[in-house]
């Protein structure tokens, strides 16, 4: 069966420039095949080329070789739903918060009214208790990234792509929007990428966490988690989930060693 | 307000008071404070000072709009493309260098002794500032923010009206609240070199060519108070407008 999102034997190399002259290989060959509504993690050492993927999926920059295809169309033609790290950065700050939900809707031309019930529906219906008329620089980092993921999520998109959202969060908020990210994945059902660099935050999320090469990037093994959603932090504390990690981190020694 | 804002001017008062009484200035060039603000009122209620205050006002103004009309789309066009960036950086930097004063005499040249060539002047100066920071408003754009517009699919119009030029307006505003000084201080000046038959600087050269040194130090206070307020007040309106900025 061919699968929702189709990446085969992508291939990425930035060329060289100035003080780096030599170019360098981010993706070879890479191929992975995502299910509909399957929430798959991305994770791997630094500079590996993760975030590249996502941006190549999310058709932000060109690759050279291979397709990617969501649901059968281009990425460019696909509507997408990216969440960046920069949390404070990604929002618009002289929009009211129920204004940026609601900027998607806006740029499809919806009229004022409609957007903003619309956006204050969708709030509602994630549970996101945000004050609508205040701005994104009085929230705290947590608020604004669910506001950001709302954002990302109203226009329906094909796909939901997460470049490590929660990195700029405290631990106890990051545990909190781990939860918080599960809820809102189980009520809408998107397909998700999410892309981290937290090995219990990339496994506990997963029903299949990529564990990554160095570059370029290449998968170095898949974990299955089969687990029972939805999965609260005391799993971290699971036999189960202890199996999962130890695989994880045999991996990744041998990634990091290689 | 806290309290302390009056001990300034209260110090600038008395320091006036104590070189008149005592006679350190000779009162031929500084009055008495009381000289010069009783003749401040019989300026304002004899009605001989408004055609002079219109006069700057209105070529100020104007100048200052057309600065602004012209550099803000020029300076965003620079920090849209680096190319236009690079085929006028010169030019720009060079021009930004020139005082605005030595041109005078060019301005006088190409638009007469008349209000065109005041207007112009205070144009002249306000565009370069305005030019300068609309383009590096845009330069400073959050590469996040054009990231969420293209993978929002917004078109380029959109990436504009809705992204890049609200996040490139604290930046303008800042080049405003500088050029709106400057203009004035361009077009005062203008009045005393060009001439012209009212103006604030018009009258201030005038009052001191005769000695009439309360209308001159009662004219500087009002061409002070027309900067001063007009910078309050527009900061006033860039807090509430520009609200986000540095947060």
């Amino acid at each position: 069966m061919a699968g929702y999102i189709e990446i085969a034997k992508v291939r990425k190399c930035f060329r060289g420039s100035g003080r780096q002259p030599q170019s360098t290989e981010v993706l070879r060959d890479f191929s992975l095949s995502v299910t509909k509504g399957e929430f798959v993690t991305f994770f791997g050492p630094n500079a590996c080329g993760k975030s590249t993927l996502l941006s190549i999926v999310a058709g932000l920059v060109p690759h050279d070789s291979g397709t990617v295809s969501i649901g059968g169309q281009e990425p460019r033609a696909a509507r997408i739903g990216f969440v960046f790290q920069q949390n404070q950065t990604s929002l618009l700050p002289w929009r009211t918060n129920l204004d940026n939900v609601a900027l998607p809707l806006e740029l499809a031309h919806v009229s004022r009214t409609d957007r903003r019930k619309k956006a204050s529906e969708f709030l509602q219906q994630l549970d996101v208790r945000i004050p609508s008329d205040g701005y994104p620089y009085q929230l705290s980092g947590g608020q604004q990234q669910l506001l950001c993921i709302a954002r990302a999520l109203i226009a329906d998109p094909e796909v939901l792509l997460m470049d490590e959202p929660f990195n700029q969060l405290d631990f106890q908020t990051r545990v909190a929007m781990n939860e918080k990210l599960q809820d809102i994945w189980m009520k809408t059902g998107k397909t998700t990428l999410f892309v981290s660099h937290d090995l219990d935050e990339a496994l506990l999320l997963a029903d299949r966490a990529i564990m990554l090469s160095k570059r370029p990037a290449a998968i170095a093994r898949t974990i299955e988690n089969r687990l029972p959603r939805p999965r609260s932090r005391a799993l971290l504390q699971d036999e189960g989930f202890f199996r999962l990690k130890k695989e994880a981190l045999g991996t990744f020694e041998q990634v990091i060693a290689a | 307000m806290k309290k302390e804002v009056v001990v300034g001017p209260l110090l600038v008062l008395v320091l006036w008071f104590l070189l008149n009484a005592l006679h350190v200035v000779k009162p031929v060039f500084l009055p008495s404070i009381d000289r010069v603000f009783s003749e401040l009122y019989r300026l304002f209620a004899t009605g001989q000072i408004l055609g002079d205050l219109g006069g700057t006002v209105m070529r100020w103004i104007i100048g200052l709009a057309v600065g602004v009309c012209i550099g803000v789309p020029l300076g965003m066009l620079m920090g849209y493309s680096d190319r236009v960036y690079g085929s006028l950086e010169i030019v720009v930097d060079f021009f930004r260098s020139v005082p605005a004063m030595t041109l005078f005499p060019l301005f006088l040249v190409f638009f007469g002794l008349g209000d065109k060539a005041k207007i112009s002047i205070a144009a002249w100066g306000s565009l370069l500032y305005v030019m300068v920071s609309a383009m590096y408003g845009v330069k400073h754009s959050r590469h996040t923010r054009l990231m969420v517009a293209k993978t929002l699919r917004a078109t380029p119009l959109q990436t504009f009206t809705k992204f890049v030029f609200p996040d490139a307006l604290p930046e303008i505003a800042g080049g405003m609240r500088v050029a709106i000084s400057l203009s004035l201080v361009l077009v005062v000046a203008s009045e005393m070199m060009m001439g012209t038959s009212l103006g604030l600087g018009k009258r201030i050269l005038d009052a001191s060519l005769v000695y009439n040194m309360s209308q001159m130090y009662a004219t500087i206070i009002v061409a002070g108070l027309v900067g001063y307020i007009s910078n309050k007040l527009f900061v006033l309106l860039e807090s509430k407008l520009i609200h986000w900025a540095g947060r």
